[in-house]
């Protein structure tokens, strides 16, 4: 019997791959104490890793009722999950982020999330590009008046 | 109680001194509480660190403002951007972000603050006058009682969010795991270490929380660029006198909740406002709207909670001398640096010490209500900003709030991971509440499990007679058994054939 339930592009992969990593994680804790005691280091998260491998396992078992979404096969699916999740915008912007975090050391705080306000403003399209330049300025004066000054926190 | 001791219940209203720094502990706290990144803990942590040198009174007035502001705070983030800030406000998202998102922000503000300032009065009545009862029934609580309770609490999440029980338990159990990396605190050992020294120190959870709720928020937000923001209507945020008394049993009821839940040790508000949130789903026949679709009654009943559990915190810190939460963990700490030892010794040699946190505390809750009902607009124009202009200032705020916890940059990448994988796992319909309530309460179940087993030598038998043999463990092991059952998809099923037969009976 089918239910009403219609499975997103690329969910049973998703699961498949829960699945895996939750039996990687059953292996990693079991490798902690083994089965030595009932009160050992390695007990709770065994149990923990059990749950997940269930849970999953429940999961795909409901998948294989659940309705299958329009695609022609596995590597169609697969290619519309990616396109669906990893979007063009997503790919750029979590690599915008990177960047902001590896530069954050070298360049400091203050000039390296200029350029990442400025650069994202810009990129997201919230603002004109001389209007970025000036809400970045002025947000992160904000940031660093509040932050330094105020909650006297250690910024990186 | 003598005369005198009383009288410095009332110092906290007297002393102008005193009365500015809670005014001014408060006002920072709610803007602390608000902003994603910035937790009360830290705010406290960071408070006693210039403190130490005051006078105690002053110290105490400034951290009692900041929590109470600060956990008020955390509902204004929850509703506004759907990021808790505090795991106290997890539970208000719920049905607090559901209620922006249809523009009813103001409103939902101002029931919250009147609400909230409700459970905070309740807790401080509890505090003051049944401290030394409740401060003994939590004495009684044995290793397998704090296991169960923590059970209770993950499992209320695992139903609670998101429409697949399976993925909610599997989150649960996927932040129990997270939980556990590091050294196990019994024996030393490196758990899912991969015998690297840098993640001994294990993953802290606001870390997780930030990356969870901020980041994978600002990037599942990338989607809706388009979209054009809700103008949220914070005109109009006095609730009428009608508003307040419909739904003020119902925050009573849970204020009750919550003052028990924060009185036992090692539980806080967030605990509290989930099981809070729970109960009104399950007692509220005809709620506003369906829940987590923007039901007040969503709104109201997490919010007492965490405020009632304030009051209820304070009672095992300073009877007993044991954390109720992260916050009051910190304030043990800042009463140590102030030269006194909280715990029973406390309320017989300084019981003065107490009346004044008790008045601090009222007069707390009364700023958190005049302070919460203005200035509303200012933070509410940043759900009007433009998304393109939103996520930039959120992922800035996760990265300074990451960063500022252990100094570390490693954690500001640990964070941009949970940051992505929380994206992803939204688009699958998988919930990241369960997640932080995993690593959060993961600890705490293992210790106790573990020190439970430890009480039995390892005797499984004996261990689950000693659930139904003690008559408190027996009360907590039904609960979880009913709680239990009650979850599952065939009891659901037989509960509405159960339903449909009373109403329509076979002729």
């Amino acid at each position: 019997m089918k239910n009403d339930r219609k499975l997103e592009a690329g969910e049973t992969a998703f699961t498949w791959i829960m699945t895996i990593f939750s039996i990687f994680v059953l292996v990693l804790a079991y490798r902690i104490s083994g089965l030595s005691s009932v009160s050992s280091p390695g007990a709770f998260p065994m149990l923990a890793a059990i749950i997940m491998c269930g849970s999953m396992v429940t999961l795909l078992l409901g998948n294989r009722k659940a309705v299958k979404p329009d695609s022609n096969g596995l590597i169609d699916e697969l290619r519309m999950a990616a396109q669906d999740i990893f979007h063009p915008v997503f790919l750029v912007y979590t690599a915008v982020i990177i960047l902001y975090m590896i530069l954050l050391q070298p360049l400091h705080f203050i000039p390296s999330s200029f350029f990442f306000l400025l650069g994202s403003i810009i990129l997201l399209k919230g603002s004109t590009p001389v209007k970025s330049l000036i809400i970045s300025a002025v947000l992160l004066v904000c940031i660093y008046v509040v932050f330094h000054y105020l909650f006297r926190v250690v910024l990186p | 109680m003598s005369e005198s001791e009383f009288s410095y219940f009332f110092l906290a209203f007297s002393d102008p001194y005193l009365l500015v720094l809670t005014v001014a502990g408060t006002f920072a706290g709610i803007y602390i509480g608000a902003i994603p990144g910035l937790s009360v803990t830290m705010a406290v942590s960071i408070l006693i660190s210039f403190t130490f040198s005051w006078e105690v009174n002053n110290a105490l007035a400034l951290m009692i403002g900041v929590f109470c502001g600060g956990v008020y705070g955390g509902s204004r983030s929850a509703i506004l951007l759907n990021i808790p800030g505090a795991p106290s406000s997890i539970a208000t998202s719920f049905d607090g972000f559901p209620l922006a998102k249809l523009g009813e922000a103001g409103k939902a503000i101002g029931v919250s603050t009147v609400i909230s300032v409700v459970g905070g009065l309740i807790g401080v009545a509890v505090l003051a006058l049944a401290a030394p009862v409740v401060a003994e029934f939590a004495l009684t609580f044995a290793s397998r009682d704090y296991l169960l309770l923590a059970f209770i609490g993950l499992l209320l999440v695992g139903s609670l969010s998101g429409k697949s029980m399976a993925k909610g338990v599997f989150a649960g159990a996927l932040g129990v795991t997270f939980g556990m990396v590091g050294m196990d605190p019994l024996t030393a050992e490196g758990r899912f270490t991969f015998g690297t020294v840098a993640l001994l120190g294990g993953i802290h959870y606001v870390i997780a929380m930030i990356g969870l709720f901020g980041v994978s928020e600002a990037l599942f937000q990338l989607r809706m660029l388009k979209v054009k923001p809700v103008k949220q209507d914070v005109s109009k945020i006095l609730p009428s006198w009608k508003v307040i008394l419909k739904y003020l049993p119902l925050s009573i009821r849970t204020s009750t909740i919550g003052v028990i839940i924060g009185a036992l040790p090692g539980t806080g508000g967030d605990i509290a406002a989930l099981m809070a949130y729970d109960h009104a789903k399950r007692t509220v026949k005809n709620p506003s709207r369906p829940f987590g679709e923007g039901a007040y009654e969503g709104l109201i009943a997490p919010e007492s909670a965490n405020n009632a559990a304030i009051g209820g915190s304070f009672i095992p810190m300073l009877t007993l001398g044991i954390p109720g939460d992260a916050v009051t963990a910190v304030m043990i700490g800042a009463l140590y640096i102030h030269g006194l030892k909280p715990g029973p010794m406390l309320m017989v040699e300084t019981p003065h010490l107490f009346w004044l946190i008790v008045g601090l505390l009222l007069l707390a809750n009364v700023f958190t209500l005049i302070l919460g009902l203005t200035g509303i607009r200012i933070f509410a124009k940043f759900m009007e900003l433009k998304k393109g202009i939103l996520i930039p200032i959120i992922i800035v705020l996760s990265v300074i709030g990451t960063y500022t916890i252990q100094n570390s940059i490693t954690d500001v990448y640990w964070m941009l991971g949970f940051g992505i994988f929380g994206y992803i796992f939204k688009m699958y319909g998988f919930q990241v509440a369960p997640i932080i309530l995993g690593i959060i309460l993961g600890p705490l179940m293992d210790m106790s499990y573990r020190r439970a087993m430890m009480s039995v030598q390892n005797d499984i038998p004996a261990f689950f007679l000693s659930l139904v043999t003690n008559p408190l463990t027996l009360v907590l092991t039904l609960a979880t058994i009913l709680m239990l059952v009650s979850q599952i998809p065939i009891w659901a099923k037989a509960k509405k054939t159960l339903f449909r037969t009373a109403e329509n009976p076979p002729k």
